[in-house]
């Protein structure tokens, strides 16, 4: 609750930060005065700060999120028919690097505890340490190029079918599904070398036992806290991926509000993109506290 | 005569109803030259004792006093007015020195600390202390991670005493260690008492240790002090139950487990130290409590901490014998075998 | 005054990783100084004829818009890419560490809400992070490098708040505090140097990190502004053109890449050589494990007395890779019913015995013995599955750390209830009800509401029993118990060690004890083995080892332990010296270097176990030499005689 507050004063503050006026910047030097007046009294720039503030808040709470600088449009509409867009290729992505990252984590943690196949934990962590580290817009570009352009399997831009989702989900998850691959491995790792695991090991249990039912809600704490911040930098992500792409979502919105210097619907963009992240945190909280029956207790 | 005292020292963790009074209005008494032994299980607070003293946890009330004059207490209830005249020793060999600084480094900062002494007078001492717990010189240069964890405990133990402590405490300073090492460190201890005439401080809970190596032997039980006396006499006629349990607990060279008679602390678990048996707090476990004998009301009800001046060992048990002789010399009849 | 430095250099030389990474950077950095001068010229140059090609001879990477050479573009590049990701780390790092510091010096109540809001920024994604503040600060390279510093520097909060706050509870602190050492002294002598090296692997980590957020911003065109030209920008240039003339892209592309990977895997390798100096890694040694060649001399042995022992053992060495032999040639036997103790040392080997009986140990260790039999049977030619159901079944296991050793996230009815359901295929209802009976034959009450309970919810001593249980919910013919009670209190030991014995009588079990208490072994068992450095060096019963051991190691053992007996005037015995490690190979008796009776024969050729009257054996050439209860006096480990190495 009080990061909610927090972030919306922030989100409220940062028309306020920019030095010189907002509302010139936008329009630019050669816009007539008129209109620079009649933007500054739509946007309520007139009023004393508290009032603004009060306003703000107020607005925001029912959903209102003011009108553009640039084109006097109300930014709720503006938000309410892209939003969905960001939150399906989001989402989407999400979906994919959870279902390839954690199996491909855990069955490496599986095949290589103890030190086995050495060669085949070189391999993993070379192979999941360039994705990762390949930026999403990169993957992109190169995705475009190979599989859009010379060979021509998906479309180059827009969101038209099921065929224009490959690329872009495929160039926003991969990287987010090769760390979460390495951290699940480290965390199974972790887990597997338990005394725990050795008294599961010592009683015969089948390895399907050992693994399903002793390891992995062991590894479910540290797993569900990543998954959080990958979602979050999904969020991110979708800004850069809806840029390159041509996807109008909020993301691409984002972007052109933040070049066109029209700040209120920065505003709202971080807000939302605020509100989100908070409630993911929440979630994952949540969770949390659910599957860790000690986290309150404190032993003798 | 006595260098270090508490007078009813507790200390408390938490607020409130979940207020953990880890330990409850301490009498201990470390005289000169003395090597007292401070037993307990876990949970019987005597190193957050051990730890309040030298103001690492803070006092919620009592008082600690050295030579008889009482230490300053800060706003938050730590001891800080003891001006290094106690000094510790700690459990963990791997964790109590610097990892990045090398023992002479160590031990020549705890020398140097609130002097000014040069560098070189600094050196002579780093190497004298290092003769006086016998390790070789030499292993000044060396970083903490190339020793063991003997020889790590010697070094914290120079380190102490560079600062030349009226009272050194050793918390659980042997648990660590091997047991063919433990012994070297034992005799050190005798050692430092008889050379330099300092006090220790022993605490521990292996009881055979503390046995061999302390002149006078404390017992606490859930925060309290439960008996105080002499080492030898306190372990051949414990006067406490509690004392007399743990005792007889302590495996025997050779003695075989089936001649061993069951305790009645098997028959109840330890009680929720945040809420403690009201009266005497081991009346639920007790082998000659109410619980045995269901006219021992008493126990229940008073807190058998009163009238200990007047037992044996000062046991807090209502019906430990009394100290033969007038009230008031009871005490004195202790200090007199203290001296031996 | 300590000579030493944070990190190892030459240690990063030694992984292949290290070496790459280490070249990667040196020519971005390199590339960083010379280029410009050399080739800034060539960069800068305009050629309105050459414009937007793709790959020539002379452009082999292509031109821009100006006809610029896009091969020079990025290696000049480098300078300012570098620069200003290196300079928004620094940036991020100097606002952030203080900041994370901070809660350990103000009031509670202030700390927690820099530290809620510290992780509200962790949670924030990066770049949109940096994209909000740079949107504030105004576009080009001053908004971005401070929008990145700001988006990063919540991480080096993070870090530097965890990394005050274990080495503020760190013992040493403690003991600085007590010795009256001034906090400013505190903070620079002993904080800040254990907590520089982790930050400034992750300096490297995120300049790495930051060098493709810069790429990234200005991707979206908040990044640096023409005519000034970073890798990203020539990025978004070549985007424009990328169906047109794709290799454009190649260029900077792949001048961040290597960059990013460089410094990240720099980080990397540097952060895993610190791991390994501090012990937090194991060590990878890929040389095949070498046996030691032994000559024995064997025991004589009566054919028949072979059969009906529950464990027959001969010759077992458990070796690992890298030269390290734990166990050395160990021979056991353990009658129906019997229980039999190993004594020892850590070091000694006697858990990882315990271990490879109950074939449990871990899978790089190798373990070969001359025979094995458990149950009187040879396993290894049981199948799987018959292995499985066998051990399963009849041998129970009993750990050190009850609290480690179960399983905190299930509750104690399904820990004990699977045995039976896996092995004797009850129902689930069924294994319950054994569970609850089996609790309650270990004296625990209300077992019906224990099941329920998950491990952490119950005490030191109960976790135990429910261990003990859990190795009764068979029917085990061999219990091994590995420091059963060295984490309880004495009263609780005294307990549990009754309950051993009462689980043996009553299941007809025989068992194992292993401990380094020779007390608590001479109260549960009739016939002892002491190891050391590996080797079994004497075996003898309890009556004989309280009053006559013959090895010297034995003798010393029992002197040097205090009981309850010991007379307080004389000195403990103690033995100088370290004992010997798994890795020393050299000839000769493991306890001549501290044996007081050792002779060069001791020194040269190895004692085996030979029998010196019924039922006692001993490894030693001089055994008897040593009387117990009089070694030498004072202080071992002397002054001059100490090995530091």
């Amino acid at each position: 609750m009080v990061s909610l507050v927090l972030l919306l004063t922030l989100t409220f503050g940062m028309i306020h930060f920019v030095p010189g006026d907002p509302v010139r910047s936008a329009l630019g030097l050669t816009a007539p005065a008129q209109l620079v007046k009649q933007r500054r009294a739509q946007l309520g720039l007139d009023k004393p700060l508290w009032q603004q503030y009060a306003d703000y808040v107020d607005r925001a709470v029912h959903g209102d999120f003011g009108t553009s600088i640039t084109s006097g449009e109300p930014i709720t509409e503006i938000v309410r028919t892209r939003l969905p867009t960001t939150l399906r290729l989001a989402g989407l992505a999400f979906l994919a690097a959870v279902l390839i990252g954690v199996p491909l984590g855990v069955l490496s943690a599986a095949l290589t505890r103890d030190g086995r196949r050495r060669y085949g934990e070189l391999a993993f962590t070379t192979a999941t340490g360039a994705f990762a580290s390949i930026p999403g817009f990169l993957l992109a570009v190169a995705f475009i190029y190979l599989f859009a352009v010379k060979w021509r399997f998906f479309p180059v831009a827009g969101e038209s079918g099921p065929k224009s989702y490959v690329l872009p989900i495929a160039a926003l998850a991969i990287g987010p599904a090769a760390a979460l691959a390495r951290i699940v491995r480290v965390e199974g790792l972790k887990v597997l070398d338990e005394d725990y695991i050795r008294t599961a090991r010592g009683k015969r249990l089948p390895a399907r036992l050992i693994y399903l039912r002793h390891a992995l809600p062991n590894m479910l704490t540290a797993t569900l806290t990543i998954s959080g911040l990958l979602l979050g930098g999904l969020i991110a992500g979708t800004v850069l991926i809806e840029t390159i792409f041509a996807w109008t979502g909020l993301g691409s919105t984002l972007v052109n509000s933040v070049t066109a210097k029209d700040y209120p619907s920065v505003q709202a963009v971080a807000l939302i993109f605020g509100a989100f992240i908070l409630l993911i945190n929440f979630v994952v909280d949540m969770l949390l506290a659910v599957i860790n029956p000690q986290s309150t207790i404190s032993d003798q | 005569m006595t260098a270090l005292e508490t007078r009813g020292l507790t200390v408390r963790f938490g607020r409130g109803q979940s207020a953990l009074v880890a330990v409850d209005g301490a009498d201990l008494t470390v005289p000169e030259q003395t090597i007292v032994g401070l037993v307990g299980e876990s949970g019987s607070g005597k190193s957050t004792l051990a730890r309040a003293i030298v103001g690492l946890v803070p006092i919620a009330g009592g008082e600690v006093l050295l030579d008889g004059v009482a230490a300053r207490h800060r706003r938050t209830g730590y001891v800080a007015g003891l001006n290094r005249r106690v000094q510790m020793v700690f459990q963990d060999p791997f964790s109590s020195l610097n990892p990045r600084m090398t023992v002479g480094a160590a031990i020549a900062e705890a020398a140097g600390a609130g002097r000014r002494a040069s560098r070189a007078v600094r050196a002579r001492e780093v190497e004298e202390l290092l003769e006086l717990v016998h390790l070789d010189p030499a292993v000044m240069r060396e970083l903490p991670s190339r020793l063991s964890g003997g020889q790590r405990q010697r070094v914290a133990l120079a380190r102490a005493l560079a600062v030349r402590p009226e009272v050194l405490i050793a918390d659980e300073i042997t648990s660590a260690l091997d047991v063919s090492v433990q012994s070297a460190i034992l005799n050190l201890l005798r050692d430092l008492r008889d050379r330099l005439g300092i006090s220790i401080l022993f605490v521990s809970h292996n009881l055979a240790t503390v046995r061999y190596v302390s002149d006078t032997l404390a017992v606490m039980y859930l925060g309290r002090l439960v008996e105080a006396g002499p080492a030898g006499e306190l372990v051949a006629e414990p006067q406490h139950p509690y004392t007399r349990s743990l005792l007889d607990a302590v495996p025997r060279l050779g003695v075989s487990i089936r001649d061993v008679g069951t305790s009645t602390l098997d028959a109840v678990e330890p009680p929720d130290p945040r809420r403690p048996p009201s009266g005497c707090h081991l009346h639920p476990r007790c082998a000659v409590g109410p619980m045995v004998d269901p006219t021992r009301q008493i126990c229940i009800e008073a807190d058998p901490r009163e009238g200990a001046d007047e037992r044996v060992h000062r046991a807090a048990c209502h019906f430990a014998p009394r100290a033969p002789g007038l009230n008031g010399t009871a005490r004195l009849e202790l200090t007199e075998k203290e001296a031996t | 005054m300590t000579g030493r430095r944070f990190v190892r250099w030459p240690d990063l030389f030694r992984s292949p990783v290290g070496v790459v990474a280490a070249l990667m950077v040196a020519a971005i950095l390199v590339l960083a100084l010379i280029a410009p001068p050399i080739w800034g010229h060539v960069a800068s140059k305009i050629d309105v004829a050459a414009a937007s090609q793709g790959s020539t001879a002379a452009h082999p990477l292509g031109t821009d818009v100006l006809g610029r050479d896009i091969l020079h573009r990025t290696l000049v590049a480098t300078r300012l890419s570098v620069f200003l990701a290196v300079l928004a780390s620094l940036l991020g790092a100097g606002v952030g560490i203080p900041i994370g510091v901070l809660p350990a010096l103000v009031g509670r109540r202030l700390g927690r809400l820099i530290t809620s809001a510290i992780s509200l920024a962790v949670a924030f994604p990066t770049l949109l992070l940096a994209i909000f503040v740079a949107s504030i600060v105004g576009l080009g390279a001053r908004g971005a490098v401070i929008g990145i510093a700001a988006a990063v520097a919540p991480y080096f909060a993070r870090l530097s708040q965890t990394l005050a706050a274990s080495v503020a509870g760190a013992d040493y602190i403690a003991a600085a505090r007590v010795l009256g050492i001034g906090r400013w002294r505190l903070t620079v002598r002993h904080v800040l140097p254990n907590v520089a090296e982790p930050l400034l692997l992750t300096l490297m980590l995120t300049m790495g990190d930051a060098l493709l957020a810069l790429a990234g911003l200005s991707l979206l065109g908040v990044g640096v502004q023409p005519p000034s030209y970073d890798w990203g920008g020539m990025l978004t240039e070549g985007l424009l053109r990328i169906y047109v003339t794709p290799i454009v892209v190649v260029g900077p592309a792949v001048a961040i890449i290597f960059a990013a990977l460089g410094f990240n895997l720099l980080g990397e390798s540097l952060a895993r050589r610190a791991a390994r100096r501090d012990g937090t890694l194991p060590r990878h040694v890929s040389s095949p494990v070498v046996l030691p060649p032994e000559q024995h001399e064997r025991l004589a042995e009566l054919e028949d007395e072979r059969h009906g022992k529950v464990l027959d053992l001969r010759g077992l060495t458990v070796a690992f890779p890298g030269g390290s032999v734990p166990v050395r040639d160990v021979s056991i036997t353990v009658e129906p019913g019997e229980i039999v103790g190993i004594v020892g040392e850590s070091g000694s080997g006697k858990s990882l015995t315990a271990m490879a009986i109950a074939e449990l140990l871990p899978a790089r260790a190798q373990s070969t013995s001359e025979r094995r039999l458990l149950f009187g049977g040879d396993l290894s030619l049981l199948g799987k599955t018959g292995r499985r159901r066998l051990l399963g079944r009849s041998l129970a296991i009993v750990y050190q750390d009850p609290m480690a050793s179960l399983n905190p996230a299930l509750n104690v009815g399904r820990q004990l209830g699977e045995v039976a359901e896996v092995h004797e295929g009850l129902s689930r209802r069924e294994a319950r009800k054994r569970s609850v009976e089996r609790l309650r034959s270990v004296r625990i009450g209300s077992p019906e509401r224990r099941v329920r309970n998950y491990p952490h919810e119950l005490s030191g001593g109960m976790r135990q029993r429910v261990m003990i249980a859990m190795g009764l919910m068979g029917t085990p013919q061999l219990i091994i118990a590995d420091e059963p009670t060295t984490a309880l209190d004495v009263t609780v030991q005294q307990q549990i060690l009754k309950l051993l014995d009462d689980a043996g009588t009553s299941t007809g079990a025989a068992a194992i004890l292993i401990s380094h208490d020779i007390a608590v072994v001479s109260q549960l068992c009739r016939r002892v083995l002491v190891m050391y450095a590996g080797r079994v060096v004497e075996e003898l019963d309890v009556p004989t080892l309280v009053r006559r051991p013959a090895h010297p190691y034995t003798a010393a053992l029992l002197a040097s332990v205090p009981t309850m007996d010991s007379d307080r005037e004389r000195p403990l015995v103690s033995i100088p010296g370290r004992a010997v490690g798994p890795f020393d190979h050299s000839p000769g008796c493991p306890f001549a270097p501290r044996c007081p009776a050792a002779s060069d024969r001791c020194r040269s050729e190895l004692p085996v176990l030979r029998p010196l009257e019924s039922g006692h054996h001993v490894a030693c050439w001089h055994p008897n030499s040593v009387i117990p209860q009089s070694g030498p006096p004072g202080d071992g480990e002397s002054v001059r005689e100490d090995a530091l190495a």
